[in-house]
């Protein structure tokens, strides 16, 4: 009974850790100024997934939030968290940047 | 149990596997463009799935532990780190820059994203790296 | 027997070498140039390892010397990095490839 319950509290305790996938950074300009973040995230449960579409969105999203301005500095994250022993993820990724403005 | 991996094999038919997503700087300066993507793929093998369909092939013991043994074989001759599963030709990646220069005479590539992801089959695999970028308006307000 | 056979044939073609490409990476295109009045250039580096002893990853930077040799008086942009292995027995070849485009300040 008490195995049980520790088993339980256990899986519980590591529900929601994130698992870096991969990383990338480009060049970083000497002025920066504002930063702008946005993330695509896309929830899997039994590990079904048939698209990657969800990242379509980051591109845009980023541009309307430094709109008629350049993205710098563009740091992607690339990340899966898990919440209950691999059966319900989500695959998320942030990409940030510093916005430059003539 | 037989009709359940049926099932299950239908059902996970075309399941994609994102290994590594890579996003570049984005210039919107005068608008984004004309959107673009490029994409080039290798037929991947699975050996273990492709073990195990050849042993439900038989139903002899003998056969069966003999198609484990070729597997183990194979595996020491493939050894290595693995994205996804192993493919036979490592160059269907390499026109890539080329590919995404035809999709944009101009030079002018903004917001460009690489995918690399895996399409998995039963046994076989769509190795695939995928980009997608922005091309922006050259002059006069053509795009090219 | 027939059957032996034929997955004796099936494996054996599996034998072939195998290799596998965990990721392409692609830098920007600025300056903005057209493609036409530039070079395509490329690098290829490798490294043999057996069982992955190895002390340094060396052969990554010799790609980038190796690239920067070819457009010594340019600059290069859009340069695609391609990071893939081929398996072998008991050891594999790690292979950088790296491309991009050279154009020559005049």
């Amino acid at each position: 009974m008490f195995k049980k319950l520790f088993i339980i509290v256990m899986l519980f305790c590591v529900s929601s850790c994130v698992h870096l996938q991969s990383v990338s950074l480009t060049q970083i300009p000497a002025k920066k100024s504002k930063k702008v973040e946005t993330e695509a995230h896309k929830w899997i449960i039994l590990g079904f997934t048939f698209d990657n579409d969800y990242l379509d969105e980051v591109v845009p999203e980023l541009n309307r939030r430094c709109s008629n301005g350049k993205i710098q500095g563009v740091l992607t994250k690339d990340e899966t968290v898990n919440y209950f022993i691999g059966l319900v993820m989500k695959q998320r990724v942030v990409v940030s940047g510093y916005c430059q403005k003539a | 149990m037989k009709i359940f991996f049926a099932i299950f094999l239908v059902a996970t038919y075309g399941c994609v596997v994102k290994h590594h997503a890579q996003f570049g700087e984005i210039d919107g300066r005068g608008g984004l463009g004309r959107r673009f993507e490029v994409k080039v793929s290798e037929t991947g093998v699975n050996l273990s799935e492709a073990s195990s369909v050849a042993k439900s092939l038989t139903r002899s013991k003998a056969a069966q532990k003999d198609i484990e043994t070729v597997r183990d074989i194979i595996s020491m001759f493939q050894m290595g780190p693995k994205t996804g599963n192993i493919v036979f030709h490592d160059d269907y990646a390499e026109k890539l820059l080329s590919m995404i220069l035809s999709q944009c005479s101009s030079g002018k590539i903004t917001g460009l994203s690489l995918i690399r992801e895996s399409n998995k089959y039963p046994v076989i695999s769509g190795e695939i790296v995928k980009v997608r970028g922005y091309c922006k308006l050259g002059k006069g307000g053509s795009s090219v | 027997m027939v059957l032996r056979v034929f997955i004796f044939f099936i494996f054996s073609t599996l034998c072939a070498c195998s290799h596998a490409i965990h990721l392409v990476h692609s830098s920007d295109f600025s300056p903005y140039s057209e493609p036409s009045i530039g070079k395509l250039i490329s690098a290829k580096t490798e490294q043999f390892t057996i069982l992955g002893f190895v002390e340094s990853t060396a052969y990554v930077d010799d790609a980038m010397k190796e690239l920067e040799k070819k457009c010594s008086h340019g600059y290069i942009n859009g340069i695609t990095t391609q990071y893939s292995t081929s398996h072998g027995f008991f050891s594999w070849t790690n292979k950088i490839l790296m491309q991009g485009y050279c154009f020559e300040k005049s």
